[in-house]
């Protein structure tokens, strides 16, 4: 590569970016590795008038070691906050994000984490539902399109991270980002609008509420990039699955479980 | 049409009343004054119908309330014209609906959140009114053709922003950076504050 950049110095010139010299790179190597085969994709930004594809896969890294008791609790907070729903102690409360306490019963270790949809990659809840309501867009986000949805209550039994819950008593005053409503069952969307909007730059926000300039124990981002934030901590430290036993690839990892 | 069809059925009326007051004259030898009584009877029961009608085509709604439209100073027209709007603003709204749902695609002009923000911006009296009262844009249209929407069962039916902040273009892009900038300023939080005190 370098041999590369010196021989033609104007290939690379000083304003353009390291991404595109890479991309350049690797074309190249393609050639020959075996011609007409990317050893990769790279992810290109789409447009916002464009659909979404399956060139990317948004998943988020939770490191647990870094992350206190009051750190899950402002997950729960602004997850409240950005979508208009709250808890009221009730068995049956929505539960987008909740805390899941830990406790080792051999030694006392205690530990606390955020939990909610795992966004999998084969996901059981678009296996039961009836109506096609569950849904796993392209990009790897676990949806419900509440417009089809019919309150069966069938995905919140199918998942095994108890992500999904239901909606029992009309409400009023939702929010425009989240529209909710009585019948259906809702989850976590990975902060879906701001992913539409921002694209690789959006930060949901339970992940903004806890991570600041010189810590980030949240990380979301493109797991099909090899160059994402995300799947360099992966490559480097490797992460947890929950349940990986189940074979479902979720897109939420968790470091130092 | 309706015209068209109130003639007919008056014409038919005409001859079976012809028909049967000449039978009843012949039958009971009865005075001429008879038809002509019976014909003035029928003029006078048929006349006010027809006036009903042609009132009803040209002016009020009878005891319909009138949508309140609220047309932001700066926008000088919705997304469609008017016409097309009333007859089709429901596929248009299908249509993005599935595009942002399933694709995630929110550019579109046909946003709901978009409807919203302009249609229902409380008036100068500072009233705002919701989806349930039937001065609310959508509803008043609706009770009056006896159509069921649910929309607002899950979707706000407040504007996400102030009539001040309403440009041209009402692209959803520019709506959401729109209210970006508002909550970076801290305005979410105080309505929040407000909805938490209000239900209290």
């Amino acid at each position: 590569m370098k041999s590369n950049h010196n021989s033609q110095p104007d290939a690379v010139p000083a304003g353009s970016s390291r991404r595109d010299f890479l991309k350049a790179s690797a074309a190249i190597a393609s050639v020959f590795v075996a011609p007409g085969v990317m050893l990769y994709q790279t992810s290109i930004a789409r447009s916002p008038d464009q659909a979404v594809d399956s060139t990317v896969r948004w998943g988020m890294l939770i490191d647990t070691n870094a992350m206190t008791e009051a750190d899950v609790d402002k997950c729960v907070s602004a997850c409240q906050r950005e979508h208009g729903w709250k808890s009221t102690g009730k068995p049956t409360d929505t539960q987008w994000i909740r805390k899941l306490d830990l406790l080792d019963l051999e030694t006392g270790y205690k530990k606390s984490l955020p939990m909610m949809c795992q966004h999998c990659e084969d996901p059981p809840c678009v296996d039961v539902c009836p109506t096609g309501a569950s849904f796993k867009r392209a990009d790897g986000i676990v949806l419900v399109d509440k417009h089809t949805c019919i309150g069966c209550r069938y995905c919140m039994l199918a998942c095994p991270y108890k992500a999904r819950s239901f909606i029992h008593e009309n409400l009023t005053d939702q929010l425009a980002v989240a529209p909710r409503g009585k019948g259906t069952v809702e989850s976590c969307t990975l902060c879906v609008h701001r992913i539409d909007r921002d694209g690789v730059n959006a930060v949901p926000a339970c992940a903004e509420a806890v991570n600041s300039a010189n810590r980030k124990p949240m990380v979301f981002g493109d797991l099909n990039d090899p160059n994402s934030e995300i799947s360099r901590r992966l490559a480097k430290l490797g992460a947890k699955k929950l349940r990986a036993d189940l074979g479902l690839n979720p897109g939420i990892r968790y470091q130092g479980l | 049409m309706k015209s068209i069809v109130l003639s007919r059925w008056t014409i038919s009326i005409w001859h079976w009343a012809i028909i049967s007051a000449n039978s009843i004259e012949m039958k009971y030898n009865c005075p001429y004054t008879f038809t002509q009584a019976l014909l003035v009877a029928i003029v006078v029961i048929m006349i006010p119908p027809g006036l009903f009608a042609a009132e009803t085509e040209s002016s009020s709604m009878g005891n319909v309330v009138l949508p309140r439209v609220i047309t932001p100073e700066n926008v000088q027209q919705c997304v469609e014209p008017t016409d097309i709007m009333r007859r089709d603003h429901m596929k248009f709204l299908f249509l993005q609906r599935d595009a942002t749902v399933l694709d995630g695609i929110r550019t579109g002009k046909y946003s709901l959140t978009g409807c919203i923000n302009c249609h229902a911006q409380p008036a100068e009296d500072g009233k705002i009114v919701r989806a349930g009262d039937p001065e609310f844009f959508c509803t008043a249209c609706h009770q009056y053709t006896s159509v069921k929407i649910d929309c607002f069962e899950c979707h706000s039916d407040r504007p996400a922003i102030t009539a001040g902040q309403l440009g041209h273009s009402l692209n959803t892009r520019q709506l959401l950076t729109r209210i970006d900038s508002l909550i970076s300023d801290g305005v979410h939080k105080k309505l929040l504050q407000q909805v938490a005190l209000r239900e209290e």
